[in-house]
């Protein structure tokens, strides 16, 4: 009766040791990962800053980390559906669909533009020092938030399906998104002082991650907000989406001011952070 | 072409650096030595602008580095493995500098030509990341990054250290051949005498942040300064 379990239990226990007896050199755990290289010479057409669009979609492609935002922010799309799938929350003008709307198109900007440049904090001493002014590198990290959040955006298209309002909406929010919240990351991502190693996973993985981040989140979901229900209380709910737009515009239209501001706020900061991105954790 | 004029930096109470005045002229070939804490990286630091002098500047070609980005037109340098981009391949490493460097593909390839007894077939065509490759072969392609797109100043720290003795030879034959004209400046810092007497027209010595010696090379060179560190 106990012979059988007692003689599988030797056959395994004989089976592993076997295994791991033919595994116990370390040269032999330690395979290199091959390099896949994909062609994306398609990005030359966005000329000056093509090599450095390139640089970001081959850390989405080969770091983890990044790699999940990305794939959280396309799980954002779809999020929205919980929302406006529900005609009667559209029809009756629920507040909180500015949220919803906000949410639909905006992962990839707060999630990834939040840790600009930490990104780059491995090899920012290079990019300090080689043949590109630091405002082209800003407006470089500009341009992919808003390429990646317009890709978003056409992802997000199926929603005419549940009504052309909720689709206004998330046009507005995708505005807000592009011309508002990219540029106030891009902002707070002066104030990032930790270095990131880029080979750990995202879950349970606070690398990089300090107060400023926090607020930075409170802050871009309590300032639309609260702008909203300001004019949706006083005016009403579709002045309330229009002011939401118009500050999406307003930043699009001074992007240039905004971007010297932004600058600046970096060439100050650039040898603190320069120091803390040296530090190894 | 590179003037550093009364530069300083202290942390805290600690001066690591002090340098009142060092002329480097045009074409020459720099060679930096030191024990271990003499400034060498800080200096170089200071000199691409990574670190904040305490006080002083340099200017280089004209141009005060902590007060305008050109001087990055012309300057190219490799101090340690933050100037790679470990997640791509020496490939793309090269095609990101050199479309930097205002280099196309057909200028790159060309270049890179230049450089196959170097590489010794470690580093084109292996399908790796450059963080998957050895301390040596990540110093060869920073090294040959540094110097694309024709620059007119180069800045390398410690080049000759984790090179195998071949490619040690091999470098210092390019240091050579890109010297021989007197147009480009190349500035070196590192712990090997032999190294740097041998391909160095001056050698200036830091101790501790100091300037101790400056010497034009010569035969002698490499004795006196044997003589100067074996205290």
């Amino acid at each position: 009766m106990f012979l059988i379990p007692a003689v599988i239990t030797l056959l395994f226990y004989y089976a592993n040791f076997r295994m791991l007896r033919t595994r116990i050199y370390l040269d032999n755990s330690t395979t290199v990962k091959k390099a896949n290289t994909t062609n994306l010479s398609f990005t030359e057409k966005l000329g000056d800053i093509a090599p450095f669009i390139k640089n970001d979609i081959r850390l989405i492609q080969r770091n983890k980390r990044a790699k999940t935002i990305l794939l959280i922010s396309i799980v954002h799309v779809f999020f929205g559906v919980v929302f406006f799938k529900d005609s009667s929350l559209v029809n009756n003008e629920f507040p909180f669909l500015v949220f919803a709307s906000l949410f639909v198109t905006g992962g990839f900007i707060q999630n990834y533009g939040q840790f600009i440049p930490t990104w780059d904090s491995q090899h920012f001493n290079m990019l300090m020092t080689q043949n590109i002014s630091y405002r082209k590198y800003l407006e470089s990290k500009w341009y992919l938030m808003v390429i990646v959040t317009c890709l978003l955006y056409f992802m997000s298209i199926p929603y005419l399906y549940f009504s052309l309002n909720s689709f206004l909406m998330i046009s507005v929010g995708t505005l807000f998104n592009i011309g508002f919240n990219s540029l106030v990351l891009l902002y707070f991502g002066s104030f990032n002082r930790k270095r990131l190693n880029l080979n750990n996973g995202l879950f349970g993985n606070s690398q990089g991650t300090g107060i400023i981040q926090y607020l930075i989140q409170a802050l871009l979901i309590v300032l639309p907000m609260s702008l909203f229900f300001i004019f949706d209380k006083f005016i009403g709910y579709n002045s309330g989406f229009i002011v939401i737009a118009l500050a999406g515009a307003i930043g699009l239209i001074f992007k240039n001011y905004f971007m010297n501001l932004i600058e600046n706020k970096y060439k100050k900061d650039k040898y603190i952070m320069i120091n803390a991105f040296n530090k190894e954790m | 072409m590179i003037t550093i004029n009364k530069v300083s930096k202290k942390y805290g109470q600690e001066e690591v650096l002090n340098i009142d005045k060092i002329e480097i002229l045009k074409g020459q070939t720099f060679g930096l030595v030191g024990n271990n804490g003499a400034g060498k990286t800080t200096l170089f630091n200071v000199l691409l602008d990574l670190i904040q002098p305490s006080s002083g500047e340099i200017i280089n070609n004209d141009i005060i580095v902590n007060k305008s980005e050109k001087w990055k037109t012309f300057t190219g340098s490799f101090i340690d493995e933050s100037f790679l981009i470990d997640y791509l391949t020496p490939e793309e490493y090269f095609e990101f500098i050199g479309n930097l460097r205002g280099m196309n593909k057909a200028d790159i390839t060309a270049f890179l030509i230049l450089f196959n007894d170097f590489f010794n077939n470690e580093i084109l065509g292996k399908k790796k990341y450059l963080r998957d490759l050895s301390k040596g072969n990540q110093k060869k392609a920073g090294i040959v990054a540094a110097m694309m797109g024709n620059p007119q100043v180069i800045i390398l720290d410690e080049p000759f250290a984790n090179l195998d003795p071949t490619t040690q030879i091999r470098l210092k034959e390019i240091i050579k051949n890109i010297t021989n004209n007197k147009e480009i400046t190349v500035l070196i810092s590192s712990h090997d005498l032999n190294h740097v007497t041998e391909v160095c027209d001056r050698i200036v010595v830091l101790e501790k942040g100091l300037l101790v010696k400056d010497i034009n090379t010569s035969p002698e060179t490499l004795k006196e300064l044997e003589h100067y560190f074996s205290i």
